[in-house]
């Protein structure tokens, strides 16, 4: 808005009276500034003129301001508290071609300097009073519209924005309500599947995940994998939704690929703090996806073949602007790839296959201006199976093991958009998520002499949640914006559950056995309501105050909790503004893992009658800025504790099933602090981001079940942590893409020492504790280990002593991708060619200590190092239609 | 390949190129030493030690001629010393005792307390012939009854020392036997695998589906200790359920085996040490994928393990031992 009243102060008009009291001074006004009666100045009056001018503008609705020569008269803007609320102005947004509904696009009105945004629906509603307005609709990447609107009634409009040709001339981006720089919010941000695209991604899989890497805040897990901890959190404190339904499971590979397929994102928002009050369950971050309706009014679509995976896409209607469709799909070729790559007497690696997939598909029906629904299908899988048949021709038998393991989400959901009137919209959804593990394998010898045995085992883990959920936006007034709402998910936990058979014969007789073993089966019941108000309180204020009230309960105990969530912000001057926001929050389920991959064994567990919701107190506060045009800066410092953060206790989780779980867990407390800093040019043909956090996170658990008690740091405790991502338009057909990463080390734990531990007598002379030889340096054990009564014996082996102890080294890449663009009468080619880890930098991903000689026969204990992403090529192909 | 996860994780590994492994340094060797004890005590045991070493960069250092002080419910009981590293404990404790270890060599020192669990009941011993593939078993049920795991979980640990009597010679005149020796043979080996507690939830029915692949979904680690927990009891009472493979001994006439089943009700420190110390072969196979195995320590002031557990023992003989006077026929 200052813009355009900067632009409108070049045209003014100016008008000069010489006044008694000061001659010095000259009046100027603009057109706008209509003057009832003439200013009148009393020679005489010794009164200061800012008095004399404050009691003849008195009533009136023009301002002024005294320079050093001039007065400025300008027209005062209405406050929104003035401005008398009759009417909504409402509708949706959408892109012209396909009418896709456009999430977040700003629907702004200069003349009363007030506006909103489209919501998740691509759904406005501006309460405007009776009158004649100029409107300006805007949207990353459109040419913006400006609509004359004239209000005598409620009006219903679809506004339609065309794709801009050129360069985007408009920020929009910082007057989010929810995520910009202008909002109440902080530590918000929303990524467009354009950055998704442009990020640079391993084997040249662009992922969503991994374009959020570069935020502030957000530190990277093992390289290449989308392993994510944001500000100190663990990776299961992410709250990761797909057209709202919650995702256990994002990741595919271990963490190479997230479950996301590009193509299919239409819109993310990313919050670390200020969550607005819909969400919960999770504590430290939300990512909330939202998939692509599909084009209302032509057929069209894409494929992709990459190193990794080949993708497809293709939308269209049904029933042109009232049915349409979107499918995607993707999977992953890697056991066609090994299975050519294997030596030809490869047997095993020839028998096996390895992939992933995803399937997005959506259907969307209007029934009108007021009535949308939305049906949406979402599974995705990893797999592995493996079939190996070999014979013995001196038993004169054969054999076959057969083996599979299969592990994703599948997700199903229902919405029903609906225009209760003009200033109440509403979303109704019913959900379905699921999450499963199942591995089979089965084993059969079959001997002519000896009979013959079958081994089977099926084994399977998962969760599955069904949601309820109504959402609600309230416009009604011009200085509030309501959301309020509910749901209720059932959450069905299996950890785990097993079933043997065995069936052996010797010909005469056979032995058929079956065994079930099963962890406890627990359901969760999770109420919720919110309430959330982004208010103007005037003076400039904006407030957003959000309270969430949820209760989750479990057979054994209900846990009751209210979560205030409040976020202020006031402009400063000089294009500044400062925030602040206090985000409590909880979380419900937890994942028990001892892995740093994303491991399909990863067991989700809810609370119970012993483990508490972990829960987490978050005090943010900043400034951004926003005055040069395309560049918006912030900066951010935050204070977060964590309390009953669950880790599995020192000793414990390396073996057995998830039954009674909760004796093997410790709960903790966590401290995370740290000061975030970011640029980001918006505009041009060079885009991109900068950012810088200074971060420290630690944990301890007075229990003493966990590093004896003491404090220590977390493993993603990254001190200094840079990302630059730099996107280059160089032309029309040729777009340069590069990111560069810096961290400071993160923790891991390694042997520092020599210990002896004491040993009781094995029950299986085939395992060996130790991989070196009994110590017989020492009489007193030999003698010991020789008497076969004994005991105990004892052995030296490494000592691991504290959790984390040892800083890796800092951590850099560089990565790039080029596209080439070759755009025919039919269609569009893109050429994408990426460099992961341009400069071949041996990043610290694995570290461990081994005892080793020297070049003088002398032990040492050494420290070794592994890269797991050294300097990888890619190419891929993209064919839209 | 062996396991259906490792596929995964060398899949990943060839998917972000060909991971590097290299040397960064050594360990500081100047890190300071720890005082080390290890101490797993039965409580009324007659064998009961302490062992004294300091941990060190390369290799660990006996700790001879250190003092060491056992009180027991706060009272000093007994002080050891010793020139070895081994320093005998007469002292007998019961269920329900505070025991504290304070022990110094004069530089080092260091302390630690457990409290002595109680002793599990053995309600009955029933063995049954199971048969697998080519090998004969013997499947003992071990009911066992502990009231106090009714309160909290408690902690075990079953150990089986078969002691096999083979005949070494026997002489016999007028078909009567005048004189016989035997050797004895120690085997400690059974097999848990069907056991729902000894495996953690993880049965499977047969040692036998061990020479199945993939049938563990991450590499497997043996519970070598016998470890077990209240978690799968009920009522208090639960009945183990082992196999041991058969003696081809008890063919033999004059051969004997006493199979003597030990159930030690031990701390929780204890419990998590042993399991935390199974897991070292794997993390030898596998860095990458097997979290580095830190071992709790109930030591303060320097680390190893202090406990004294309870035991309940049970005895099963088999075959009878020839004694002199036998007839041969």
């Amino acid at each position: 808005m200052k813009k355009i009243t900067l632009t409108m102060l070049m045209f003014l008009l100016s008008h000069t009276l010489s006044m008694a009291q000061d001659p010095k001074y000259t009046l100027v006004y603009g057109e706008e500034v209509e003057l009832k009666k003439p200013i009148v100045i009393d020679p005489s009056d010794k009164r200061p003129i800012k008095v004399i001018l404050d009691e003849q503008l008195k009533n009136t609705d023009i301002g002024y301001k005294i320079t050093a020569k001039h007065i400025l008269l300008f027209k005062k803007k209405p406050t929104p508290a003035t401005i008398k609320t009759n009417y909504q102005f409402h509708g949706y947004v959408m892109d012209s071609k396909s009418h896709e509904s456009l999430i977040g696009a700003n629907v702004y009105c200069p003349q009363l300097s007030t506006g909103c945004t489209t919501n998740a629906y691509g759904y406005f509603s501006l309460p405007l009073p009776e009158g004649e307005y100029d409107v300006t609709i805007s949207y990353m990447g459109y040419e913006p519209e400006h609509a004359k609107i004239k209000l005598s009634s409620n009006t219903f409009k679809n506004v339609m924005l065309n794709e801009s040709l050129k360069l985007p001339e408009v920020i929009v981006e910082s007057d989010r309500p929810d995520t910009g720089s202008r909002s109440t919010r902080m530590s918000a941000s929303t990524i467009s599947p354009q950055q998704i695209m442009a990020t640079p991604a391993v084997l040249g899989e662009a992922d969503v995940l991994k374009s959020l890497h570069l935020l502030p805040g957000v530190q990277q897990g093992m390289s290449g994998t989308n392993s994510m901890s944001v500000r100190g959190g663990s990776t299961d404190q992410n709250l990761y939704l797909l057209d709202g339904v919650m995702l256990y499971n994002v990741n595919h590979f271990l963490g190479l690929a997230s479950t996301f397929i590009p193509e299919a994102v239409k819109h993310i928002d990313f919050y670390s703090a200020s969550f607005p009050a819909k969400y919960g369950g999770r504590l430290s971050s939300v990512v909330d996806v939202r998939t692509k309706d599909g084009d209302m009014q032509n057929y069209h679509g894409l494929f992709s073949i990459g190193l990794l995976s080949a993708h497809m896409a293709f939308e269209g209607p049904i029933k042109k602007d009232r049915t349409s469709f979107f499918v995607s799909a993707r999977r992953s070729y890697a056991g066609w790839l090994m299975n050519i790559m294997a030596k030809q007497n490869d047997e095993e690696l020839k028998s096996l296959d390895l992939y992933f997939y995803d399937i997005n598909a959506k259907l969307t029906h209007k029934f009108g201006n007021n009535d949308r629904v939305y049906i949406g299908f979402y599974q995705g899988r990893d797999g592995v199976y493996q079939k190996y048949e070999w014979e013995e021709s001196y038993y004169n038998s054969s054999s076959c093991t057969e083996s599979s393991l299969k592990f994703g989400n599948t997700l199903l959901n229902a919405r029903w958009n609906h225009i209760f009137s003009p200033s109440v919209f509403g979303n109704i959804m019913v959900g379905y998520n699921s999450y499963r593990m199942k591995l089979e394998s089965e084993c059969y010898d079959k001997s002519l002499s000896l009979g013959s045995t079958h081994f089977g085992t099926d084994y399977n883990s998962g969760v599955k949640d069904l949601t309820a959920q109504i959402d609600l936006d309230h416009h009604s007034f011009s200085n509030h914006h309501i959301k309020f709402g509910g749901n209720y998910t059932l959450h069905k936990f299996k950890p785990e559950s097993q079933t043997n058979v065995y069936v052996a014969t010797d010909g005469k007789k056979s032995l058929a056995d079956k065994q079930v073993t099963a962890a406890e089966k627990s359901d969760g019941h999770e109420f919720c309501i919110y309430i959330d108000d982004d208010m103007n309180l005037g003076h400039q204020w904006q407030l957003n105050a959000g309270i969430r009230a949820t209760m989750f309960a479990v057979p054994s105990k209900v846990y009751p909790t209210i979560e205030p969530r409040l976020s202020v912000c006031r402009p400063i001057g000089g294009g500044f503004r400062a925030k602040a926001s206090y985000s409590l929050m909880h979380q419900y389920a937890h994942m028990l893992s001892n892995s740093p991959f994303a491991m399909p064994s990863d067991l989700w567990v809810p609370i119970n009658d012993k483990i508490k919701p972990i829960s987490s107190n978050l005090w943010a506060a900043g400034v951004t800025y926003d005055r040069w045009k395309g560049i918006e800066l912030q900066l951010e410092a935050y204070w977060k504790e964590m309390n009953n953060l669950i880790e599995y206790r020192d000793g414990a989780g390396y073996y057995g099933s998830s039954i009674g779980w909760a004796d093997k867990v410790s709960a903790g407390s966590g401290r995370s602090y740290g000061i975030e800093f970011m640029a980001r040019k918006n505009i041009g043909r060079v885009t991109g981001s900068f950012s810088y956090t200074l971060s420290k996170s630690t944990r301890k658990h007075s229990d003493g079940n966990v590093n004896n008690g003491e404090r220590y740091p977390f493993e993603l405790d990254h001190t200094h942590t840079i990302n630059i991502l730099g996107m280059f338009k160089l032309s029309k057909k040729i777009d340069l893409n590069a990111s560069w990463y810096f961290a400071t080390g993160g923790y891991t734990t390694i042997a520092t020492q020599q210990t002896r531990y004491i040993l009781p007598q094995l029950n299986d002379d085939s395992s060996t504790i130790f991989n070196y030889e009994f110590d017989s340096y020492f009489p007193d054990y030999y003698s010991r280990a020789s008497s076969k009564n004994q005991e105990y014996t004892s052995d030296t082996y490494y000592y691991f002593g504290k959790r984390n102890n040892y800083k890796m080294k800092p951590s850099h890449r560089l990565d790039l991708s080029v596209n080439f663009h070759f755009k025919r009468k039919r269609g569009e080619r893109i050429w994408n060619i990426s460099l992961m880890n341009a400069y071949n930098n041996k990043n610290q991903d694995v570290i461990y200590t081994e005892l080793v000689k020297n070049t003088n026969d002398e032990n040492i204990c050494r420290i070794n190092g592994m890269t797991l992403l050294t300097i990888l090529p890619s190419v891929s192909y993209t064919y839209k239609f | 390949m062996k396991h259906l996860l490792h596929i995964l994780a060398f899949t990943f590994a060839a998917f972000v190129a060909a991971s590097c492994e290299y040397e960064i340094g050594e360990v500081d060797e100047s890190s300071k030493h720890q005082l080390i004890i290890n101490a797993l005590m039965t409580a009324q045991g007659q064998d009961n030690y302490v062992e004294l070493h300091l941990t060190g960069t390369t290799k660990t250092t006996l700790v001879r001629n250190a003092q060491v002080k056992i009180f027991i419910n706060g009272s000093l009981a007994e002080e050891a010393t010793s020139d070895t590293c081994i320093y005998k404990i007469k002292s007998l404790f019961a269920s329900g005792d505070k025991v504290r270890i304070e022990a110094s060599d004069g530089q080092h020192s260091a302390s630690a307390e457990t409290t002595v669990p109680e002793t599990v009941t053995v309600v009955s011993v029933d063995s049954a012939d199971v048969r697998f593939g080519n090998e004969n078993y013997t499947r003992y049920f071990i009911k066992i009854k502990d009231p106090s795991s009714l309160k909290e979980t408690k902690y075990y640990r079953l150990s089986v020392v078969r002691e096999q009597h083979k005949v070494n010679g026997a002489y016999y005149h007028d078909n009567e036997l005048y004189y016989v020796s035997y050797s004895t043979d120690i085997d400690n080996k059974y097999s848990y695998y069907s056991d729902i507690a000894l495996s953690e939830g993880m049965s499977k029915k047969s040692k036998d589906y061990e020479n199945m692949d993939a049938i563990e979904l991450v590499e497997e680690v043996k519970n070598v200790f016998g470890l077990f927990r209240s978690s799968y009891f009920s009522n208090g009472e639960y009945t183990l359920n082992i196999d041991l493979k058969e003696w081809w001994g008890h063919d033999v006439k004059g051969d004997a085996e006493d199979i003597h089943f030990k159930i030690r009700s031990i701390p929780e420190s204890e419990y998590y040490y042993l399991q935390a110390v199974s897991v070292f072969q794997n993390y030898e196979e596998g860095v990458m994928l097997t979290p580095a195995p830190i071992v709790p320590s109930n030591v303060k002031g320097g680390t190893g393990i202090f406990s004294v557990s309870a035991m309940a023992e049970t005895t099963i003989s088999r075959g009878k031992k020839l004694e002199i006077g036998d007839k041969i026929w």
